[in-house]
């Protein structure tokens, strides 16, 4: 066992919570808990995985693995034994959590709703599921049945004290949400569902406190869905309100997120008070949620121009990519910005505070950066070899262990004849809905961390098993990104006329073409689109690169500036306006947006290389080899960072030695991708996919 | 079973709209009516007395609702997982379908646990009396295996005729 850092970790879950709203109330002192939380700790953006859909991000968290190893791949699966899909649940994980890790070890965890924990896992410790906060009884009082949704046993006696019920709650209560004008009509639905709302999240929180104050735990996780679920019902509200929204409306239900951001400062201030200094907390969210013009809406087209008329209902694409992060705790810094945290990390980090070593089949890496004292890390090759006192379902049958395959065996018996699966149809939509996202989500798990010989059989299946949108395009942007330009260009050739037309399609042409080195044409197919309903910030960032490309790069700053004022946080034109920049001669500023493009989104290692060539340009030497240094450690098949290494070493530095060394293994590097032949050839630039890849 | 049963006088609710084919030359002697037994009971009455052919997960939805007023004799033919894994495969494969893409084991580990589940059910109901026959065991001594099905379905039925049906060449694709 490791050095332990601290007795005991809290971990909090606050799904979607996001520091666009959350510093305004701070800097008003209407978040003092968190606020104090951050001063005596580190803070930052933590970058969220693709796709950005709540189950899979939060078992990542768990599991410090991609949703291809810890099997949640979506929001339901097949009822093993009947037509319909269920909330994905506990016994489709395939990876151990953290609970189950500590389990094992013999240390006690409390679980509160964490997604898909139920049914609730008998590990060693106590586990209220989610299904316990969700399900409530239609009347107060009514004692529910047996439903697994609780460990151990003997909770079942009297946890559903614990439970909140919609009608607890007094209006003064429900009021309080409204601190100017408040709700006349208390038929309107909204008012239902903020009710409900606030009766989950009490829910979660009387299991937090009940089990806070059990003070027999090494590992309390709790997550609170309610942010997330209050955005995606009033974030239309919030000021400025949507153009859609009437006046009467935006001064009713404006205040709504606030109200709930502050209740949970207010939570958060209970929890801590509970625990004591002693417990390192660690509070996150999975992803942000766009609150201002980024707010994804409808658009009817007049002849004039294009009318705002309401909110974008998918609700994946509310989901900004950067959540927050804070830790504190005696063995943590203070008051200190940390860059570069992964949901990924979070499960390897709590294990070294803990003393616990990290398991290398783990996807994450330890925050050691937000040690005051640097950390060893111990490792193993894997937890996940069945331990009998994991707390995993070993007992679960074939069915419930994996509903997908008990799907296939059921459409195998109907193929047969034995049975027909069409009695029901709703039912079995759902399922085949359910089946085809969870492909779609594996395809793009594979696209994201650049596993793209990987994801592009899930594709081409998803597309033999009927068209829908979007498909060929994401076959052609998997393509494009292999370097297999003229099949990409294909795929985008068959495309149906009615969605070819359509800009997403337009846009990956243009791609192609800058890919085909026909940047002229490139251009012109791009520019275009700028009239378009697009991800703007995006488009801006390909039309920059491709002037960047023709060397017009005054014009490519202009364009990236644009990308920059729709999002702020686009990672990729910081990046590249650092290059527009570098190229014209402004090194400090070249140096100061790559280093900005690094803090958004620390695993793109072209970042990096080209930090490293601005700083040489800079004439900051060293700086540039450390960034050469990170490139090469965040693309470790990549040769290129190390034979700018090997230059640097050679011509600035005189280091013949180190000079060799890099050569030695950027020539490995480039040996062992040629054995991979057919697959992508990095460049200065390979990394993950530019292109987002759309899901629906 | 149903060729055999039929032999020895217990006749087959069917409705012949399954043809004969190679992967059973002899035909299925099936009823359609029972793959919409959620929906539709209506066949029931039609049955008693009658011998008819129901997988096992369709055996839950006999003792749904309104289940106590008919007393059910399942004989539950039991096989290999394995050989009904491979004549499975076989089967579509001739129908020219595709079969679940997962490993045999795992489609095997599956279909036993169904059928645990639906015997651990029928064991809770007092108006299912069930047999199980294993169908090598039927290949083998087929005149063992016919007096076991009717002494369990009261006596009466011609042993002999049952133990000549059995057709040994349809135990087919072992693995």
């Amino acid at each position: 066992m490791g050095k332990r850092l601290t007795q005991r970790v809290l971990l909090i879950g606050w799904d979607a919570a996001d520091w666009h709203l959350i510093h305004p109330l701070m800097e008003a002192g209407k978040m003092p808990v968190l606020e104090k939380l951050v001063e005596r700790g580190v803070s930052g953006k933590v970058t969220t995985l693709q796709p950005i859909i709540s189950p899979i991000l939060w078992n990542s968290i768990a599991t410090g693995k991609h949703a291809d190893k810890h099997g949640i791949l979506g929001f339901v699966e097949p009822i093993p034994e009947q037509e319909g899909v269920r909330a994905v649940s506990s016994t489709s994980r395939k990876a151990k959590a953290l609970w189950n890790i500590l389990s094992q070890r013999g240390m006690r965890s409390g679980v509160v709703n964490w997604y898909a924990s139920q049914p609730a896992e008998p590990i060693n410790g106590t586990v209220f599921s989610d299904r316990f906060v969700s399900f409530m009884p239609e009347e107060p009082g009514k004692v529910l049945p047996h439903l697994r949704s609780v460990h151990p046993a003997e909770l079942r006696e009297w946890s559903d004290d614990l439970r909140v019920h919609p009608t607890d709650l007094s209006l003064e209560q429900v009021f309080a949400f409204f601190p100017g004008k408040k709700p006349v009509d208390l038929e309107d639905p909204r008012l239902d569902t903020l009710v409900k709302l606030l009766a989950e999240c009490a829910t979660t929180h009387n299991a937090a406190t009940h089990l806070a104050a059990q003070d027999d735990w090494e590992l309390l996780a709790v997550y609170y869905t309610t942010i997330d679920h209050a955005c995606h019902q009033f974030i239309e509200y919030h000021p400025p309100a949507m153009g859609h929204v009437s006046a009467e409306d935006a001064e009713l239900y404006g205040e709504i997120v606030n109200c709930f951001y502050r209740y949970h400062d207010m939570m958060l201030g209970r929890l801590l008070d509970m625990v004591g200094r002693e417990t390192t907390v660690i509070l996150l969210s999975d992803h942000g949620f766009y609150s201002d013009h980024l707010r994804p809406h409808v658009e009817e087209h007049t002849r004039e121009a294009a009318v705002k008329i309401g909110v974008d209902r998918n609700p994946v694409a509310w989901h900004r990519p950067h959540g927050v992060f804070v830790a504190a705790g005696e063995a943590i810094k203070r008051d200190e910005l940390i860059h570069g945290a992964s949901l990924l990390d979070i499960a390897p980090t709590v294990l070294t505070l803990l003393g616990l070593p990290v398991a290398d089949d783990m996807d994450g890496r330890v925050l050691t950066r937000i040690f005051q004292e640097p950390v060893e890390v111990e490792r193993i090759p894997s937890y996940e070899p069945p331990h009998p006192q994991d707390g995993m379902h070993r007992d679960a049958t074939a069915e419930e262990a994996d509903p997908w395959a008990a799907r296939q065996a059921l459409l195998q018996l109907a193929e047969l004849g034995y049975i027909t699966l069409s009695e029901n149809d709703s039912a079995a939509k759902l399922v085949a809905d359910a089946e085809w996202d969870r492909r779609s989500n594996l395809a793009q798990v594979y696209f994201s961390t650049d596993r793209l010989a990987e994801a592009l059989p899930v594709l081409q299946e998803l597309l033999d098993s009927g068209e829908r949108p979007n498909v060929r395009c994401r076959i052609a942007l998997c393509l494009l990104s292999l370097g297999r330009i003229a099949e990409a260009e294909e795929a985008i050739d068959a495309v149906k006329s009615d969605e070819a037309g359509s800009p997403l399609p337009r846009l990956i042409r243009g791609q192609i073409r800058l890919a085909q080195g026909r940047i002229e044409e490139a251009i012109a197919m791009l520019e275009p689109l700028q009239n378009e309903s697009l991800p703007l910030s995006h488009l801006h960032t390909v039309l920059g690169q491709a002037y960047l490309r023709r060397g017009l790069v005054a014009d490519a700053e202009a364009t990236l500036r644009k990308a920059l004022e729709r999002d702020e946080e686009n990672a990729e034109a910081h990046d590249a306006l650092g290059v527009a920049l570098r190229r014209q001669g402004r090194y400090e500023d070249a140096i100061y947006e790559h280093t900005r493009s690094a803090a958004l989104l620390h695993h793109r290692p072209q970042t990096h290389v080209h930090l490293g060539l601005a700083l040489i340009a800079g004439e900051q030497i060293d700086w540039a080899i450390r960034a050469f240094e990170v490139a090469a450690e965040v693309a470790p098949k990549n040769p290129y960072p190390h034979r700018c290494l090997a230059r640097l070493y050679r011509l600035v530095k005189h280091d013949e030695e180190r000079a060799r060394q890099h050569i030695a293994v950027a020539l490995e590097l480039r040996r062992n991708l040629r054995k991979g032949a057919g697959k992508r050839t990095p460049t200065a630039g390979a990394a993950a996919p530019s292109t987002p890849l759309p899901t629906h | 079973m149903m060729q055999s049963l039929a032999a020895g006088g217990v006749p087959p609710l069917t409705d012949a709209r399954r043809a004969s084919d190679d992967s059973n030359p002899r035909g299925y002697l099936e009823l359609e009516a029972v793959k919409r037994l959620k929906a539709d009971r209506s066949w029931l009455p039609e049955a008693r007395g009658k011998a008819v052919k129901i997988i096992h997960l369709l055996l839950p939805d006999l003792a749904a609702p309104g289940g106590g007023e008919n007393e059910f004799r399942v004989i539950m033919m039991r096989r290999p997982v394995e050989e009904v894994v491979a004549s499975q495969r076989a089967m579509l494969a001739r129908q020219g379908k595709a079969s679940a893409s997962l490993p045999d084991a795992q489609l095997g580990k599956l279909f036993l646990d169904q059928l645990e589940r639906v015997e651990r059910l029928l064991a809770s109901k007092p108006d299912f009396k069930v047999l199980t026959v294993q169908y090598p065991a039927l290949v083998a001594d087929p005149a063992a295996e016919a007096a076991r099905v009717n002494a369990f379905l009261g006596g009466g039925l011609d042993e002999a005729a049952m133990a000549q049906a059995v057709d040994p060449a349809l135990y087919r694709e072992r693995r």
